[in-house]
């Protein structure tokens, strides 16, 4: 070899050494060719002891279906091949051991398999390069969980931890949609506190605010996980109850209400009770706003006969008195 | 205003180098799958930023799809490879690939493998008929069941046009069909019409 050439092949050596991309040469038959020094510093294994060696050796995780597909396929159709973190954390499961950094444990990788050529242009070695791209997909990951907790922040009412008006009517229409769909009986129950005006005056808001807390935890304690349990107004609530009929709806109800009415609010022994309305959806239900609207009937219709009570939409007579023992 | 066009004899000559290299990447995935793939014709159009989401068929008429991208560079051109499954594409891709497991993670594995053996293949046959050499960048998953439409109608593309080819697989054994859909970015036209030129002498 010339003096030039020999300089030059020395300081292409040096720039693969130095690089920060793993670079591992492998044959067809899995023996590592070059193994470079980030490959080294990582895996803490020396080119000597995996030089002419099979990968497996000292990789034996790498002996499975995903990893020879891809370097057959690299052999066999003669392109590159790509990998992601998205995909698959790693290729090489490299521990990241730092002091600062300590709770990013392993190396998140992206990785191509590339084709080397022989000078009859067939594909004769395939080169596998490891990118580290733990910063980006670290980043990725805590934005896509701030996201989630935007998200869910953005769905839930601050006092009462039910979901909030805007998200609870969005539920709304998606069970009004899936009703079209595959019918089956759903209820819709709205309720509020009677007289809460008068809680306010004579207790002050924070009591109120109390009575508000009170009511969403027995509603939430009351309700399966199914359930959709929202804070419509301020005193107002309103829960889907799918996969229910008008008479579980009804135990539904009447179970919440007792449960209202025994319960005295501290520290003052606050006593107070609640109107529910119960509208089902039916095919003849032409819009959400519609079933909110049945429902919101059914529910003057408890006011205007005294409150403490449930009834149905399109049913004249109180649960109370019809059907709940 | 602008000076850009694509002559009808540009058009056709992407077309015919876009389904050469089709063909080579479509017998590339056959033998991958073993699965026979109908080779496309290519539809390959000059969009007005405006135009995109307009103009992207799949984007206008379905609703949830799942999309990669992937970057790819060549001396004066650069651009992305789009790859759009439907959702029934998506659970389709299970099947060819011989996955039982439906769950997300493995379909969206699946997903950017799909991309993998596509655009790669695509992009790189389609700008060697061109002369040009490429690096492709990792595919990244653009959206996962989800509207295409609403994430492209986010972005104001700084951009006039793009020179999109269109490419709509289906496979043999099977009802899945997905879209590649090749986007070469406004600066790359000048360069990729030249090259285009050569091939017309």
């Amino acid at each position: 070899m010339e003096q030039a050439d020999f300089q030059e092949f020395h300081w292409l050596f040096d720039i693969i050494q130095s690089t920060d991309i793993g670079i591992v040469v492998l044959d067809k038959d899995f023996t590592v060719n070059i193994f470079n020094q980030f490959m080294q510093v990582h895996s803490g294994i020396s080119p000597e002891e995996v030089i002419d060696q099979s990968i497996f050796q000292k990789f034996p995780y790498l002996e499975n279906e995903w990893f020879s597909r891809r370097i057959n396929m690299v052999f066999e159709l003669g392109v590159p091949v790509y990998s992601t973190w998205e995909q698959r954390v790693n290729v090489f499961d490299f521990f990241l051991r730092l002091p600062i950094h300590h709770d990013i444990k392993r190396m998140y990788q992206n990785t191509t398999f590339v084709p080397l050529r022989a000078a009859d242009s067939k594909v004769d070695k395939v080169a596998i390069l490891v990118y580290d791209v733990t910063d980006s997909a670290v980043n990725k990951l805590k934005l896509e969980d701030a996201r989630d907790e935007l998200l869910k922040l953005s769905r839930i009412d601050k006092l009462t931890a039910l979901l909030n008006r805007g998200y609870w009517e969005e539920r709304l229409a998606e069970e009004f949609k899936r009703y079209q769909r595959s019918p089956t009986n759903t209820c819709l129950v709205m309720f509020d506190i009677d007289h809460f005006k008068s809680v306010n005056d004579n207790y002050g808001h924070g009591v109120g605010d109390d009575a508000i807390r009170a009511v969403s935890r027995m509603l939430l304690a009351n309700s399966r996980d199914v359930d959709i349990c929202g804070r419509y107004g301020g005193e107002e609530f309103a829960v889907i109850l799918p996969g229910t009929d008008v008479t579980s709806a009804c135990y539904f109800c009447e179970r919440l209400r007792r449960l209202v009415f025994k319960y005295e609010l501290p520290p003052y022994h606050v006593k107070f009770t609640i109107s529910l309305g119960i509208a089902e959806l039916t095919p003849q239900t032409q819009s959400y706003e519609e079933w909110v609207s049945n429902a919101d009937k059914a529910l003057y219709r408890s006011k205007e006969s005294g409150r403490n009570q449930t009834h149905v939409f399109g049913e004249n007579e109180s649960v109370s008195v019809q059907r709940s023992a | 205003m602008s000076a850009i066009q694509l002559s009808n004899e540009a058009r056709e000559t992407l077309q015919h180098i876009g389904q050469l290299a089709v063909k080579q990447s479509a017998e590339r995935i056959t033998r991958s799958l073993s699965t026979s793939v109908n080779v496309p014709i290519p539809s390959v159009h000059l969009l007005q930023a405006a135009d995109v989401v307009m103009a992207l068929s799949v984007v206008k008429t379905t609703s949830s799809v799942t999309a990669v991208t992937q970057p790819f560079f060549g001396r004066g051109l650069s651009g992305e490879a789009l790859l759009i499954f439907t959702a029934e594409g998506m659970a389709e891709l299970s099947q060819i690939m011989g996955s039982q497991a439906n769950d997300e993670t493995r379909q969206i594995e699946l997903a950017l493998e799909m991309a993998s053996l596509l655009n790669g293949s695509c992009v790189q046959e389609l700008c060697a008929q061109l002369d040009i050499n490429v690096l492709l960048k990792h595919p990244s998953i653009l959206v996962h069941h989800s509207s295409l439409g609403d994430v492209l109608s986010d972005s104001v593309f700084p951009w006039r046009h793009t020179l999109a080819i269109e490419l709509n697989y289906s496979f043999d054994d099977y009802g899945i069909a997905c879209d590649l859909i090749i986007l070469f970015h406004e600066y790359s036209l000048k360069s990729l019409f030249r090259q285009v030129d050569y091939l017309l002498d």
